[in-house]
């Protein structure tokens, strides 16, 4: 295990998240039961309102903690970066392990995992708070089994997450032969982020193309999120919203393809070097570009989520204000990471 | 009271998407640019400038990573390549340059064993001192 403050640090959050995901898991599902019973025999209203209470509150804390544990996880990379003499960045440190025969062999799927947990944890989180609030304008809370449901889901993946975390910071490291650190191996290489596309599209003669479609698709989505958040105090369709995700998920693709071909090796001044990872301590704030897009992309799933799952009677003339004000939020996070890119762009 | 509370936070916000990239660009006003490949320190001594036929010229930190960029190059273009002698520092065209592979790695995310001399003896002697040998014409890089 490599001690330093950003280990200890995650080892506290990801302990925490363990032991919420526990406890959310468990006063759900008790909940849940006695939800049933209760309405069955019209009993324990005081009781399941207090329990309620506490579930919130427990939830609240667990979307934070959540929210807070997917920078702290790319922090905690970078800082074990100066752990090994061959590792230049972030992709180095997600390579030890491979190909070793002792348990850090499970180091580089467990890393792979997290990756793909984070973002898929806090868009459950957030689904989860946008059904609670649609739930607290109610009188009867007729989104409850739901909102219990997704929690119980919140629950599990949260502590799916924080176990593998856990794992990943306690398997030993130390020991492992180093297999190759470099970064532009695997970005510049088949297994890049645009391997599904084809490869002649993005040669260094396509650069103009690839940023046309960039600013074209992104400014698309932003108008669009725009134009349906104008007629969403009025009337909006679950199938609108449907398309608007397609688009956001669209949109997410093509802003992952730019990063990793245009955008890191111009920000970083290494023109053929396409490793996103570098951006985190050598162009930090373009993350914060990165995370609005995430910000706009969930904002537009989240409303999607609710006009689906939140739409009850009692529900109903308050949806449309949410809904609203996360299509706000969407466009928004679309339009600042389209600005800060291009602002970074242009100035690198 | 309610939309000029937004119109404020959005004033805000876009304040803050345009200052931060100005700030950050600001920080980092004067970069040492490093390897074109790896973006790593170059080492005066390890120096490799490839210049294409539009007087462009990329810096790499290893013959290593210079023939990594032109191996991923179109075959048909030209590239004039120079080395730097480890002897004496001094910049040279590098299809005069000896070459030997040796047990020492000059940097470590490439992994580049191959050393640079102006003359025969000093290659020799590096190859005698860090079991290393001279490549031969057909091993010989930037070809």
């Amino acid at each position: 295990m490599i001690l330093n403050a950003y280990a200890i640090l995650d080892l506290f959050l990801s302990s925490l998240r363990l032991l919420l995901g526990v406890g959310v898991i468990v006063l759900g599902v008790s909940t849940w039961r006695q939800c049933d019973r209760a309405a069955a025999e019209g009993e324990q209203r005081d009781f399941l309102e207090d329990r309620g209470y506490l579930l919130s509150l427990l939830a609240c804390l667990l979307l934070v903690v959540n929210l807070i544990s997917w920078p702290l996880f790319y922090l905690l990379l970078q800082s074990y970066v100066a752990e090994w003499p061959g590792v230049m960045c972030i992709y180095g440190v997600t390579q030890i392990g491979v190909g070793s025969l002792g348990p850090s062999r499970f180091l580089p799927s467990l890393l792979r995992a997290l990756q793909m947990a984070k973002p898929a944890l806090v868009f459950v989180s957030g689904a989860w708070f946008v059904l609670y609030l649609a739930n607290r304008q109610t009188r009867t809370a007729p989104l409850r089994a739901r909102l219990l449901g997704t929690l119980v889901l919140v629950g599990v993946l949260g502590i799916g997450d924080a176990g593998a975390e856990l794992a990943y910071l306690i398997i030993p490291k130390k020991e492992v032969f180093y297999t190759g650190g470099c970064c532009t191996a695997v970005f510049d290489g088949e297994a890049r982020a645009s391997r599904f596309v084809p490869q002649a599209l993005f040669g260094e003669e396509e650069i103009p193309t690839l940023s046309l479609i960039w600013i074209g698709v992104t400014l698309v989505q932003m108008f669009a999120v725009g134009l349906v958040r104008r007629f969403s105090l009025r009337t909006v369709s679950r199938g609108v919203l449907t398309a608007l995700t397609l688009g956001a998920l669209v949109c997410l693709t093509v802003n992952s393809v730019f990063l990793v071909e245009v955008a890191a090796p111009r920000l970083l001044h290494l023109p053929f070097h396409h490793c996103p990872y570098d951006l985190v301590p050598l162009v930090p704030e373009s993350m914060v570009a990165v995370a609005l897009l995430f910000g706009g992309t969930f904002s537009v799933g989240w409303a999607t989520v609710v006009a689906w799952f939140g739409n009850t009677p009692e529900t109903r003339s308050h949806l449309p204000r949410l809904i609203s004000a996360l299509l706000t939020l969407g466009a928004v996070g679309y339009f600042g990471s389209v600005v800060m890119m291009s602002l970074e762009l242009l100035l690198a | 009271m309610k939309a000029r509370k937004a119109t404020w936070s959005l004033l805000v916000a876009m304040a803050v998407f345009i200052v931060l990239p100005l700030v950050g660009h600001w920080s980092r006003r004067s970069p040492d640019p490093g390897c074109a490949l790896d973006g790593m320190p170059i080492a005066p001594l390890y120096r490799v400038e490839v210049s294409d036929a539009f007087h462009r010229t990329h810096v790499f930190c290893s013959p290593r990573c210079a023939m990594i960029w032109l191996s991923r190059q179109p075959p048909e273009r030209q590239y004039t390549v120079q080395v730097t002698d480890e002897a004496s520092g001094a910049p040279l065209d590098a299809r005069s340059a000896w070459y030997v592979r040796s047990s020492i790695v000059t940097s470590p995310g490439s992994g580049n064993r191959i050393h640079v001399f102006r003359h025969q003896g000093d290659a020799e002697r590096h190859g005698e001192l860090f079991q290393g040998s001279i490549l031969s014409e057909n091993e010989r890089p930037f070809q």
